[in-house]
């Protein structure tokens, strides 16, 4: 087991061991301060006893919030002989959540808390491969010295960030964090992005943000409101008529450097985007940009 | 295509600042203004990412456990500027790409930003420090600390 100071008020605890019987640990809170205590279980299943307040089942892959503002508090964790047990846990207390959060609208359960007049416990056992994937990395901190302090802080913050939005839950305003799926989605735009005129295959993007492709396929729609083919051809039609307002090359030359091996097809694709061909469109955005122009 | 500007303000004296650009140029690097600003910046995923720190703020971040600030070793050239490893770009691509996606960040989106200012500057100082053993950022011109 071991355990970092991050800061004043916040820490972080990360065990990995084999039982060959069960165990259980008792802690008792002293502080007398509220703490706010995120349980992320990566391999085992353990019980969660707060003493006068329940008991909560933690298994693989879930995470528990826990909300102590009563000093003496005191939580046993029972686990069971024989399978491998690893976790981690980021403790931030009230006074350092309060400087965290200063400002900002917060779940109900926050707020509560921090205000000291909120229920002594809270605990809410969620399933979250987002939660896993971070407790793993901070697990697997490649730094030493200061640096893996900074960087198992900017973990313990993401924590935090995933907890509050599951806290928020559907309440309005509640703050909430851009899906997995979204994020992938914007990164396979990102990538598309970097080399828009050689993108890679659709087999390639999905491989490279780590969904399959109907998972990308889905929620690129979802994101952008179009699949990838029609992201790419909307692309490229925009950069045509940036380059068809801004420069002098000959249509025949822009339909070529966007990929077009004949122009009639370039020609036909910006027709239906822009209801016009490149010339004409060529035409009128100079009439309009031009002194004394239609529109001037 | 025309470059975009977004901004995003973090907490005091903390800033992102978001560029789209067409081309797919990869680098990071940290820019030290003496005595008033540092800049993790770098290019990705078609983007260019300025994560622009007071140093009143980076010293509160910073502020972790016990590690003293240190001085920034090595290969800074006179500018100040540092160049760092291409992982550092990559993280910052996908920092730009949330960024633009975000326009007043809630709490959970600051949290989740502020988290990987973090990481970049753990990322970006372990490059500039491989042996990974020693201290922190301090204030160009300030005195060498005994730290490491």
């Amino acid at each position: 087991m071991s355990a970092w100071t991050l800061g004043d008020g916040a820490g972080l605890f990360d065990h990995g061991f084999r039982l060959k019987q069960d165990l259980s640990i008792t802690g008792t809170k002293v502080v007398s301060t509220g703490i706010l205590f995120i349980r992320s279980g990566l391999t085992s299943t353990s019980l969660c006893r707060r003493d006068g307040l329940g008991t909560v089942t933690e298994a693989p892959g879930q995470y528990s919030l826990h909300l102590s503002c009563r000093p003496g508090d005191t939580c046993t964790i029972t686990y069971a002989a024989g399978e491998p047990a690893a976790g981690l846990a980021p403790i931030i207390t009230e006074d350092r959540l309060r400087s965290i959060l200063a400002g900002q609208k917060v779940p109900k359960p926050i707020e509560r808390f921090l205000d000291g007049r909120g229920e002594d416990f809270a605990t809410l056992p969620r399933s979250s491969a987002t939660m896993r994937r971070i407790a793993q990395e901070a697990r697997n901190n490649p730094y030493q010295g200061g640096m893996a302090d900074l960087f198992l802080q900017g973990k313990v913050f993401e924590m935090l960030a995933e907890a509050l939005t599951d806290l928020g839950g559907e309440e309005q305003g509640a703050p909430r964090l851009l899906s997995p799926l979204h994020r992938r989605a914007m990164m396979a735009r990102d990538v598309l992005m970097a080399e828009p005129l050689n993108p890679p295959t659709l087999e390639d993007l999905a491989q490279m943000v780590g969904l399959s492709q109907r998972r990308l396929v889905q929620a690129f729609r979802q994101t952008h409101g179009m699949t990838v083919g029609e992201w790419l051809v909307d692309w490229r039609m925009k950069h045509a008529a940036e380059l068809l307002r801004e420069g002098a090359l000959p249509v025949k030359e822009i339909a070529f450097r966007l990929g077009y091996s004949h122009v009639n097809n370039f020609i036909a694709a910006f027709t239906r985007k822009f209801g016009m061909p490149p010339a004409r469109y060529r035409r009128s955005a100079v009439s309009v940009h031009s002194p004394g122009g239609a529109s001037a | 295509m025309s470059a975009k500007i977004k901004r995003l303000s973090l907490m005091a004296g903390l800033e992102i600042s978001v560029h789209t650009r067409d081309e797919p140029v990869v680098s990071a690097m940290i820019l030290l203004v003496p005595d008033t600003t540092a800049v993790v910046g770098g290019r990705g995923h078609g983007y260019d990412l300025d994560v622009i720190l007071s140093f009143d703020c980076l010293e509160t971040l910073l502020r972790t456990g016990d590690a003293p600030l240190g001085i920034m070793p090595g290969p800074i050239d006179e500018d100040g500027v540092a160049r760092i490893g291409v992982q550092a770009a990559d993280l910052c691509g996908r920092i730009a790409s949330y960024v633009r996606h975000v326009d007043r960040p809630n709490v959970g989106e600051t949290l989740y930003l502020q988290g990987k200012v973090l990481e970049l500057l753990a990322r970006g100082m372990a490059d500039l420090m491989p042996d990974g053993t020693s201290g922190l950022l301090a204030r160009p011109g300030s005195p060498p600390s005994s730290s490491g």
